[in-house]
């Protein structure tokens, strides 16, 4: 699960456990063409922010598609039926007060726009315009495709971007651009309105998209107006995902240890990374997953002791990410420079020890667990961000796994986190990458240790 | 009380609360407070410590960064650093320490159930740190290496570039978060001595607190933790100092990346002059046309930009990520003689305001924002600028922003970053007037 975006419905689901709860401030409807529509009232400043997501991402797409939902994600704030061209659109941006913005990930593609709450008509207006009917202009596209590639050179110019796109195909493999979410160059480059049509023709329907909207407005008020927009939104007849089938990923079938070479990395890191569970197949391992990573993350685990205080790694760390289809779990360790040969056997020796019965204590799981319920209540204080967590959460689960995240964790056992260690960790297939500059590498010889 | 019944009380108390509680200040001992009422989860503290880079000389770059850092990483004399962070992870109470060009800083978030643990770990890391020697080694190196790290990054490097290019000879040409060099060389007395005897100061603290608490339970928290807190006398603080460019130059830094990175700085007037406000507007006018013009109309960049940055030493920034630098250049140098020429129309000024009251009711919603925000304001000038924010801006009338502009635009010291055979530097010697 990403740290900083995870969501619960933590404020009544803490008395009645047994059922999926949502807060008291969030309303739900569904119109009768599937678009489901989640309000969350807050009055605490007068804005509203307006968010349609829809469940597109990389993980939709083929080697030839690879980059395309995000460069669609760009041509939603261009030219539409209502907005001859971009020039246009962002004129009524800047009348309505409107901060904005898009984001593409593996498995949700999120547009919002955060606007004076007495604008909230002219918002929906706004975003039924363009999520409806772009025009995916010729000349618009040509413009845009060299856009979106100045933006893969940014990560590019980056020194990590090598190591994790290395990771990222040793990962996956034939599937590489299914968690590729920045694409391929060729691909953006020669992308065509026609190609633009055909996402918009698989994914971006009604039945396949949530409209939330947060802040200060009042829910009635808001079904009855978004009722009246987006109702004529014609359903598709199917479901994509059966349709258009995301394949399955393989399992890993070997250890692959790599090095990544970068002039301008400054810092060895390394990454280790494992299939890890998915909200489809093992909801309940994912909640393990989170509370493992959260332990591991504390002063007082043994992972940090071994690793940070002994002063062989200067910083450590274990992650999950929450996703419908093979979510990552990473450890990721910057090595003291001066140690690096023996910070990596020392983390491989911590990942034997995972499964212990006393690696993690009892204190440390409940700690675990205080961690994320407090994380997740905090995050209640912005809504204008909360929408965007509820939108990643709607595309990889479901709502009501946000409303019984907290009851959930809960219940999570050391014998659980013992058992998710052992399914998807220790013992099992992996990748390994270190990032090095090439001064580093003839000083540090890593092919003495950068091995299984 | 049971954590689960505490979690449960504070999820009720959110529903349906709405207004902006008044702020109000106070001075304890000596020291001042600015406590701003809020029904949301978190509480915020805020100490900050007036000053940043004019505290201390070249060779201690990086000095006040690490002693604040220091200060919640390595011990106290109440909880060594084992205890301090196992009740910060038990409680979920989140604590950091740095310093910038003007200001350093201690923050502290927690929820309203554990503020009393927050609170005591918050006061006793600035009132009783102890800078153990073996945390303070591990903190050093693990700094260094971040620091080493950023040199990779562009962004980071431009930044630097910028700074240390216009600002030559002066504070500003700084590194407040230092070098590997200046970090490593520091001993525990050299952080111990500069905590002690320069910060830990209540002329420099300022207090900001933003949270569900009441006010007389937070004055009779700090009276009681922040008393020992030595008073040096009142301070001597650099004066802010407006900005003008009138030459252009560039410095360029040969660099194998996908992308050439590409900085503009231009004057500014001071934060506390109206000229401010209308200048922040004219940029933010500014930085939409430079994405219509660069990015929307000529495709020459994913990221154009341009912003003010109104500290002691203030200055405006034009930015721009590109693999064709010759014409984004000059189309930005295009786009600013003409704003200078009578560009501004009364549709953008009325359009930018209204921007700016979401972005500044937007930042409203978070109470660790609010904190930085009313803190930052207090140190340039008053809390309560911060407050009227809104009324500032909406004073600002077209003639004054058009003037402001052509007043403070007048050259750009140009910093390049990228493929250096890829750089005009004609481009760079276009002039805006």
């Amino acid at each position: 699960m990403r740290k900083q975006k995870l969501i619960a419905a933590i404020l009544l689901a803490i008395s009645i456990p047994a059922v999926a709860q949502k807060p008291a401030n969030f309303y739900t409807t569904k119109l009768d063409n599937g678009l489901e529509i989640l309000v969350v009232e807050d009055k605490t400043v007068p804005l509203a922010t307006v968010e349609i997501t829809t469940k597109n991402g990389s993980y939709t797409e083929s080697p030839e598609f690879n980059g395309l939902s995000h460069l669609y994600e760009h041509m939603f704030f261009k030219a539409n039926k209502d907005y001859p061209s971009q020039e246009a659109y962002m004129a009524r941006v800047r009348e309505l007060g409107i901060v904005f913005n898009g984001t593409t990930s593996e498995e949700r593609v999120n547009y919002f726009f955060t606007l004076p709450k007495t604008n909230l008509e002219n918002g929906l207006k706004f975003m039924n315009a363009a999520i409806r009917h772009p025009l995916f202009l010729a000349e618009e596209m040509k413009k845009e495709n060299v856009v979106v590639d100045g933006e893969f050179q940014r990560n590019e110019s980056n020194p990590f971007f090598p190591l994790l796109d290395a990771m990222n195909h040793s990962l996956w493999g034939d599937l590489y651009s299914r968690k590729n979410v920045i694409g391929d160059h060729n691909i953006i480059n020669t992308a065509t309105p026609e190609k633009m049509n055909a996402i918009k023709e698989k994914y971006y329907w009604p039945n396949n998209s949530m409209l939330i909207i947060s802040g200060d407005v009042q829910h009635d008020d808001v079904f009855a107006k978004a009722k009246k927009l987006f109702a004529d939104w014609k359903p598709a007849s199917f479901n994509p995902f059966e349709k258009y089938p995301i394949p399955e990923f393989k399992p890993l079938s070997k250890i692959d240890y790599f090095i990544t070479e970068s002039a301008i990395a400054q810092v060895p890191i390394a990454m280790m990374a494992w299939h890890g569970p998915d909200t489809r197949n093992d909801r309940a391992a994912t909640y393990a997953a989170d509370v493992f990573s959260f332990v591991l993350s504390q002063n007082s685990s043994k992972f940090q002791k071994e690793l940070v205080d002994k002063g062989l790694a200067l910083q450590a760390g274990v992650s999950y990410q929450t996703l419908s289809h093979v979510g990552p779990i990473q450890i990721f360790v910057v090595p003291n420079p001066a140690n690096v040969a023996a910070c990596i056997k020392a983390v491989k020796e911590q990942i034997v020890q995972f499964d212990a019965a006393d690696y993690i204590t009892d204190e440390q799981i409940e700690t675990a667990k205080r961690q994320l319920e407090i994380q997740n209540l905090q995050q209640f204080d912005v809504t204008s961000e909360l929408s965007h967590t509820l939108a990643y959460f709607w595309c990889s689960a479901d709502l009501d796994y946000m409303y019984n995240y907290v009851n959930n964790l809960k219940k999570v056992t050391k014998a659980d986190l013992q058992n998710y260690v052992r399914k998807y960790i220790k013992g099992k297939n992996y990748s390994a990458g270190l990032l090095i500059n090439p001064n580093q590498k003839t000083q540090l010889q890593p092919d003495t240790f950068w091995k299984p | 009380m049971h954590i689960k019944s505490f979690i449960l009380s504070i999820a009720i108390a959110t529903i349906g609360f709405t207004a902006q509680a008044q702020t109000t200040e106070f001075t304890i001992n000596g020291l001042k407070v600015i406590f701003k009422p809020s029904n949301k989860q978190t509480v915020s503290a805020v100490m900050f410590f007036r000053g940043g880079t004019a505290n201390y000389n070249e060779n201690q770059q990086g000095i006040e960064s690490l002693s604040l850092s220091a200060v919640t990483e390595c011990g106290t004399k109440k909880y060594n650093k084992d205890a301090f962070k196992d009740i910060a992870d038990k409680y979920s109470i989140g604590l950091g320490g740095t310093s910038g060009y003007d200001f350093g800083y201690i923050n502290m978030s927690c929820v309203k159930p554990y503020f009393n643990q927050a609170w005591d770990l918050f006061s006793q890391a600035i009132t009783n740190p102890v800078f153990d020697a073996k945390e303070l080694g591990n903190l050093q190196q693990k700094v260094a290496a971040n620091l080493q790290q950023e040199e990779g990054d562009p962004d980071t490097k431009l930044n630097q570039m910028a700074m240390s290019n216009s600002f030559e000879g002066t504070r500003s040409a700084f590194r407040p978060s230092g070098t590997p060099a200046s970090i490593t060389s520091f001993t525990q007395s050299d952080i111990s001595n500069y905590y002690n005897n320069v910060l830990l100061n209540k002329e420099r603290m300022l207090l900001v607190v933003v949270g569900n608490l009441s006010i007389e339970e937070l004055k009779a928290k700090v009276e009681k933790a922040f008393m020992s807190v030595p008073s040096k006398g009142k301070l001597q603080l650099a004066i802010a100092k407006d900005y003008n460019v009138h030459e252009n130059t560039v410095h360029i830094e040969n660099r194998d990346l996908a992308t050439n990175y590409i900085m503009g700085l231009m004057g500014a007037p001071i934060v506390t002059d109206a000229k401010f406000n209308a200048y922040r507007l004219a940029f933010d006018i500014l930085s939409d046309k430079l994405f219509e013009e660069v990015r929307t109309k000529r495709n020459l960049s994913y990221a154009p930009a341009a912003y003010v940055r109104g500290g002691l030493q203030p200055f405006a920034a034009i930015y721009v990520t590109t693999t064709k630098p010759k014409e984004a250049v000059t189309v930005m140098v295009d786009e600013i003689k003409r704003l200078r020429n009578g560009g501004f129309t009364a549709i953008e000024l009325r359009d930018a305001k209204s921007q700016f009251a979401t972005s500044y009711f937007m930042k409203n919603e978070s109470n660790g924002a609010i904190a930085m925000a009313l803190g930052s304001a207090e140190l340039k000038s008053s809390w309560k600028n911060e407050e009227k924010f809104l009324d500032l801006i909406n004073a600002v009338s077209l003639p004054e922003m058009q003037a402001t502009f052509t007043e403070y635009t007048n050259g750009i010291q140009w910093n390049y970053l990228g493929i250096e055979a890829q750089a005009d530097k004609d481009a760079f010697e276009k002039r805006v007037n």
